[in-house]
């Protein structure tokens, strides 16, 4: 493990001896990991799949349970939060396949949990929300539905409609893998942004070139464990485990 | 014969389609259905009818007061008095006195409208069919988009519709002028003008059957068997009015009863399935099992017994239940007496039974539509911070809820059908009145015939209505 996780700062957050097991404990994604991250730390976690990388995500806004372990978010543990949706208000996620609301227009996606979740009146929100459709790039698309709307510039929309809860930290839950590959740009173009911005981020991807231009920490999963926790540069150029290598050599070609 | 085979639908036609032959024939109806209307339909129109009663009394009418004559005389009719005679002054029919917009004109103006509106309905049906395709044809010929489909849908099934709106303005007229008046049936044989106006109507259909080819829609509307159907039932009433008018007066109030019956119980109906749908997805066990043991419990038991067991048995439940009361303390014995007075009425009772079983069925039609919404939905709306109740409130119900409908709407048909069970509550409903007439008659042919018929307007009327929810919320999205 790498000196990373000693940095002085309180991580905003911590994840101790965390187990899950699916299928009535036959298959293991996350075995006894323990890490910590901090405000403004960018960390890709790459591995490969059925690695657990998306269940620790996942674990971190409580849309699974662990069944053992402690995750802290923001001083809050989650196994006794009384109220788990004021800790997801503070974690924004995104997902592999968008889930926009398709009854609703692009608008009133980013609306709706504003409203009843903020308690924000509709013109509040909508001024945020029309804010948030410039800073992504697609301000003509607000009365559109999902449906009417390509993958990438969906993708987008998500980020907007989790950004517009003003959270701590955001997710990404490989943001870019049900993509084609020319709307790719545009979505990475957008979390690069973000990064650059000071947004606490943890994402579950296997771009590599994001990785390398915005990552400050790289972590490589494999059956559940960490196996690398270490820096872009380090990981790429020197990986220590032969499981990293393998791995690297594979997606890299 | 020269073929083009580009569509007639979306593209300006081209010259070869402007003479296409359904279009030439569905002209020539339209022409003939608005010029015969200017002519007389029938001979002779009443100027004025004397009506002497048995008393001395004496009703004049005038045109076109006739019309309301039938209804003015079964309800103004002085008491102890009966009809004597009728003397009627005939006058050749001339255009405001006898054409077929003369008629309108006439009747549209009449004090009491209500009470000739079905007169001016059958008259009016085939003038908006021949409007209507009039429209159809301008847009044919003129428009860059050629023929509209919505515009095909209408003329057809208001072509369907003509030829029935003449013949019954016609039996109208019997009912009027002849039953009532005494009028020799041979006056109120029809003129040209009707006969033209009908020739008309059935160009219209020719033509319409022919076009709705070109449309990709479903060419029949089931709508028309609703009115095949009712039809039918009129037809009935009017020719054999002996025994089928007294059938249907009798049995009329039955189908109010049933529809409240109905009506009430779906809306209970509702609201118990969506709760019991709700708890069916629930992940708390406690709850899960308890909606799991309702749907259970109350599909396996027949609607029949459930009624028989809440009408019969359940009051001998709350006796049992209120005398325990009773005797368990002095300050539960009013409670427990509430529970022995207590009696629900047939009405309350089939409400009651309707509600209980339909809801098992209708909770399961929920849980299927709340689950097949993709589970990423739930957990997006939950990533953002609302509470599971808000996610459904605001996500997974709006979404759930097309795929709900169609077959809620079904189960409505369905409930319709059922409904006559509760005629064992001795609840007066359509069924009821029908086995009670039988009774007393013994006309079973006559009475179920009619009951059957009264059930098959209601029902399919409602298929209708569902098919028309089932392509809005199929096309929307």
């Amino acid at each position: 493990m790498q000196a990373l996780a000693a940095e002085p700062r309180a991580g905003i957050i911590q994840i101790r001896n965390v187990s899950k097991t699916f299928e009535h404990g036959r298959v293991v994604a996350l075995d006894d990991v323990s890490l910590d991250f901090f405000p403004g730390q960018v960390v890709v976690i790459i591995g490969p799949s059925g690695s657990g990388k998306s269940t620790l995500l996942r674990c971190i806004n409580h849309l699974e349970t662990p069944d053992s372990g402690i995750v802290t978010v923001d001083g809050v543990p989650l196994s006794d939060a009384t109220n788990i949706n004021k800790v997801r208000m503070e974690v924004g996620m995104v997902f592999q396949q968008f889930n926009l609301f398709p009854h609703l227009t692009v608008l009133d996606n980013i609306i709706l949990a504003q409203r009843v979740v903020r308690k924000r009146t509709t013109a509040e929100a909508e001024a945020i929300a029309r804010d948030l459709l410039v800073k992504v790039g697609i301000p003509e698309k607000a009365e559109a539905y999902p449906g009417q709307i390509s993958g990438g510039q969906q993708q987008r929309v998500a980020i907007a409609r989790a950004l517009a809860m003003q959270p701590k930290i955001m997710l990404f839950d490989e943001p870019t893998s049900a993509l084609d590959p020319e709307m790719i740009k545009e979505v990475l173009d957008v979390m690069l942004d973000l990064a650059r911005d000071g947004m606490t981020m943890v994402v579950v991807s296997h771009e590599m070139g994001f990785t390398r231009n915005a990552a400050s920490r790289v972590i490589f999963m494999d059956d559940g464990q960490i196996i690398e926790d270490t820096t872009p540069q380090a990981l790429f150029s020197a990986p220590k485990e032969q499981r990293t290598r393998d791995f690297l050599s594979k997606i890299l070609h | 014969m020269e073929t083009d085979l580009s569509p007639m639908i979306g593209n300006r036609l081209s010259k070869a389609q402007q003479r296409d032959w359904r279009l030439l024939v569905l002209a020539a109806g339209v022409a003939l259905i608005l010029v015969a209307y200017f002519m007389p339909m029938y001979p002779n129109y009443i100027a004025s009818a004397r009506t002497s009663f048995s008393g001395g009394t004496t009703i004049e009418l005038n045109f076109p007061a006739l019309i309301n004559a039938q209804f003015y005389t079964q309800t103004t009719l002085p008491k102890e008095e009966t009809l004597s005679s009728v003397s009627i002054h005939l006058a050749p029919a001339r255009f405001m006195h006898g054409s077929g917009y003369g008629w309108l004109v006439q009747a549209l103006t009449a004090d009491n409208l209500e009470h000739v509106l079905s007169f001016i309905v059958c008259l009016l049906v085939p003038v908006v069919a021949a409007i209507t395709a009039l429209t159809l044809l301008l847009f044919a010929w003129t428009s860059k988009h050629g023929l509209r489909e919505g515009l095909i849908a209408a003329t057809l099934s208001l072509s369907l519709v003509a030829p029935m709106g003449l013949v019954l303005s016609w039996l109208h007229q019997i009912d009027f002028s002849g039953l009532l008046l005494r009028l020799e049936p041979s006056y109120l044989l029809p003129s040209a003008g009707f006969w033209i106006a009908l020739a008309g109507t059935l160009l219209l259909l020719t033509a319409m059957i022919g076009l709705q080819r070109e449309s990709e829609r479903r060419p029949f509307t089931w709508w028309a068997l609703v009115f095949a159907v009712g039809f039918v039932a009129f037809l009935l009433v009017k020719t054999k009015p002996q025994p089928y008018l007294e059938i249907w007066r009798y049995i009329q109030d039955g189908i109010f009863i049933t529809l409240r019956i109905v009506v009430i119980s779906f809306f209970f109906i509702l609201i118990v399935s969506l709760i019991g749908g709700l708890g069916r997805v629930s992940r708390s066990p406690v709850i899960y099992g308890i909606a799991s043991l309702y749907v259970e419990l109350i599909r396996g038991i027949p609607l029949m017994v459930q009624l028989l067991f809440i009408w019969f048995a359940l009051p001998q439940l709350f006796d049992v239940l209120g005398m325990a009361f009773v005797k368990l303390s002095p300050s539960f014995s009013s409670f427990g007496q509430t529970l022995i007075d207590l009696r629900l009425s047939p009405f309350t009772a089939a409400v009651i039974g309707l509600t209980i079983c339909y809801g098992a069925y209708v909770s399961e039609i929920f849980r299927a539509g709340i689950s097949s919404i993709h589970h990423g939905q739930m957990e997006a709306a939950r990533s953002l911070g609302m509470s599971y109740m808000q996610a459904m409130r605001y996500i997974i119900l709006p979404q759930a809820i097309r795929v709900i409908l169609p077959p809620v709407g079904n189960e409505f048909v369905a409930l319709l059908k059922d409904s006559s069970l509760v005629s064992v509550l001795a609840v007066s409903d359509l069924t009821r009145r029908g086995r009670e007439y039988m009774a007393r008659t013994f006309l079973s042919f006559e009475t179920w015939i009619m009951v059957a018929l009264c059930y098959l307007v209601l029902t399919l009327f409602s298929s209708r209505v569902v098919e028309y929810i089932e392509t809005k919320t199929r096309f929307e999205h």
